[in-house]
């Protein structure tokens, strides 16, 4: 009996428990995203330094009546604005530069009649840097359309749109000084009703980076933070539609709130790595 | 007990080879049909030419297994298999990254958003990092990790090592050099025990790193697999320097070294994979086994064993080394057919099975039960259809794409 032990076992573990290799696959995938096992922060958006949300919507985004725009309302109307530090242990050989990201992040999927590389194509996002370490011109940019910056002036523009494949960092003088990844990322929830493998997206990610040996220790010091979103219009230098003082076209969701906002945008502010 | 001289000295009966062939294919089948890409291909929209590339794959695995069964060479039709499950992974992977993103670079964009495929080779470099940081340290989807995980741990305490000579789609690249026509120009019989070791150290470095360092430290640096997969986008000089490295790893371990020896050396002498899986030579049931009895000494086996897992001490003791891939090259060469598969704590193989009357010549039905039911089909029935469920998509989409080349 002994030596037929062995091979009983051996046909049991063949037959039995390598098949179940497949469904094995998904209870250990319930079993560990319960556990909060993640992929590593450092790949997916980094330490957070401060957010903004705004769950809710916002009042002031109104999208232009045009039937055309009904339909990307989502794509506009930004739900949360983050800054977020990614910092890869030394030595890892990495190649990625320690970064920041400036997250932007929107309800569902976004809209991209246009099929374009990113994934969006009716939405254009702008964040604002006023950084310590840059004697600012006190200037507004006229790319900046009607919004007026509470703080009065910003030292970099970056630019983010589905035309391009890298964010665009401009100086207040108007001048491209750098380019810089930007990823889309969705996070996708099962469909309610549909079987596993169908998956829906639940929140739209743009992030653009911001290389430490770029914009300088961000830790310290105090740094201003903004982000705008409004309609691609290529045809304009800041990619933004309506230049024209038309501010009702874009969406901040850090305006103090609807009854101040009158185009002034607030930033999000961060001391000595600490949001205030 | 039996008597080996009434069975052919290799290879199963008609019978037990048609049964298991059609067994296997037919579980195959509806893998294919459940699973994968094949799968949601065929939920989309129904494609001839897919379906043309999922008849022919069936049927080429069929004749493959039917093969190794009914002629015994193992190695022969076991190489076929790899060699060819290793090309077409390549057509495969390379034709779907050019089709997706046009080149073979992964993108710092690609990498952030965790769009990297993962593949075997990550685990060992995820456990502890995962178990104390509940992080995965390898920028690819979520849905992946979990698939792999059990997969790896399944065929590591199942099959052990055998992984490396039946399933892993890298290993046939070897192969392929290594079995390429030409003399042996460098004899490597027995490397230094710290050379042999080496795969060892890899594993233990790669693991602490990684950990130390929360990256993926074999990925980053030294899978000579990149070269003929994907890897990270050129735009520093630091990345310069790494693509160099594993460009030179491929080249050399992979291509040159293999020709010249006529050996697997990465598998054998670098592959930290191959050290992971080694471990679980430990508990697998399945082993190789030397009939010191019948063993004439001959000593052939070492010079064909492809990752050094033989030698004469081992072969004293009727076993191979902790290294061994199983993968039947040495039962080929054995001309006195001592070497087979066997099974922890078990008398019994195809040469000495219980089911086996001494003396009497056995029937149709007590011969098939004998060739069905023994340690080296079971071994074989178990990871060839493990290593076809892997290769079927590869084989079916380079067969869509040739067909798609022929203007068909």
């Amino acid at each position: 009996m002994m030596k037929h032990l062995s091979l009983i076992l051996g046909t049991v573990l063949i037959l039995i428990v390598v098949p179940l290799a497949i469904p094995g696959g998904y209870l250990l995938f319930d079993y560990l995203y319960s556990t909060g096992l993640r992929i590593n922060a450092n790949y997916t958006g980094g330490r957070v330094l401060g957010e903004i949300t705004d769950p809710e919507g916002d009042v002031l985004l109104q999208i232009p009546d045009s039937f055309h725009y009904k339909s990307i309302s989502n794509s506009l109307d930004s739900t949360c604005f983050s800054v977020r530090l990614v910092r890869f242990p030394f030595p890892s050989g990495q190649g990625i530069e320690n970064h920041l990201n400036l997250v932007a992040e929107f309800n569902g999927k976004f809209s991209d009649p246009l099929d374009l590389h990113n994934g969006f194509g009716c939405n254009v996002i702008h964040f604002y840097i006023d950084s310590p370490y840059v004697k600012s011109l006190k200037t507004n940019s006229e790319k900046a359309a009607a919004i007026t910056f509470s703080s009065g002036s910003w030292d970099y523009q970056v630019i983010v749109d589905g035309f391009h494949d890298k964010a665009r960092i401009y100086n207040n003088t108007g001048n491209l000084i750098r380019e810089s990844t930007v990823y889309v990322r969705e996070e996708k929830v099962p469909a309610p009703g549909l079987e596993k493998e169908k998956w829906q997206v639940k929140k739209t990610s743009v992030i653009a980076t911001i290389p430490l040996s770029f914009s300088g220790d961000v830790l310290k010091g105090e740094w201003h933070y903004y982000a705008l979103t409004g309609i691609a219009d290529i045809t304009s230098l800041s990619f933004l539609f309506a230049p024209d003082k038309t501010a009702n076209v874009y969406d901040a969701i850090n305006y103090k709130k609807s009854s101040d906002a009158e185009g002034i945008l607030t930033p999000l502010v961060i001391k000595d790595g600490k949001m205030q | 007990m039996s008597d080996s001289s009434l069975l052919p000295a290799r290879g199963k009966s008609i019978q037990a080879s048609i049964f298991l062939t059609i067994f296997s294919i037919s579980i195959l089948a509806v893998f294919a049909l459940l699973t994968g890409s094949f799968a949601d291909s065929v939920m989309r929209t129904f494609e001839i030419k897919r379906m043309i590339g999922a008849v022919l794959t069936l049927l080429y695995l069929g004749i493959i297994f039917f093969l190794i069964l009914k002629t015994g060479r193992v190695s022969k039709w076991r190489n076929i298999f790899f060699i060819s499950y290793a090309i077409c992974f390549v057509i495969s992977f390379l034709g779907t990254l050019f089709e997706q993103r046009g080149h073979m670079e992964l993108l710092d964009s690609d990498a952030l958003y965790g769009e990297a495929p993962m593949c075997h080779i990550v685990v060992p470099m995820l456990l502890i990092p995962m178990i104390l940081g509940k992080g995965i340290i390898f920028p690819t989807s979520y849905a992946s990790v979990p698939t792999m995980l059990i997969a790896v741990i399944i065929i590591l305490l199942v099959f052990g090592r055998g992984f490396c000579s039946w399933v892993c789609f890298y290993g046939g690249e070897e192969t392929l050099f290594s079995r390429l026509p030409g003399k042996k120009i460098w004899n490597i019989r027995k490397p230094h025990p710290v050379v042999k070791a080496f795969p060892f150290g890899m594993l233990f470095f790669i693991v602490v790193t990684s950990f130390l360092t929360l990256t993926p430290v074999y990925c980053i640096w030294f899978c000579p697999f990149k070269t003929i997969t994907e890897f990270f986008e050129i735009n520093s000089t630091l990345r310069i320097f790494q693509t160099f490295l594993f460009a030179m790893l491929w080249i050399v371990l992979v291509v040159v070294l293999p020709i010249l020896s006529k050996k697997r050396i990465q598998c054998g002498l670098f592959c930290p994979m191959g050290a992971f899986f080694s471990l679980g030579n430990k508990i697998s049931p399945f082993i190789v086994k030397i009939d010191t009895s019948k063993c004439t000494k001959c000593l052939q086996c070492i010079s064909v064993c492809p990752t050094f897992s033989l030698s004469a001490k081992t072969i004293e003791k009727g076993r191979t080394e902790i290294t061994c891939t199983k993968c039947g090259d040495c039962f080929d060469i054995c001309p006195a057919g001592a070497i087979s598969y066997g099974m922890k704590g078990s008398s019994i193989t195809i040469h000495n099975h219980p089911f086996i009357k001494e003396g009497r010549k056995p029937g149709f039905f007590r011969r098939m039960a004998a060739d069905l039911w023994e340690p080296g089909t079971i071994f074989m029935f178990g990871i060839f259809l493990l290593g076809s469920v892997l290769a079927f998509n590869f084989f079916n989409n380079t067969i869509v794409r040739i067909l798609r080349l022929m203007g068909l």
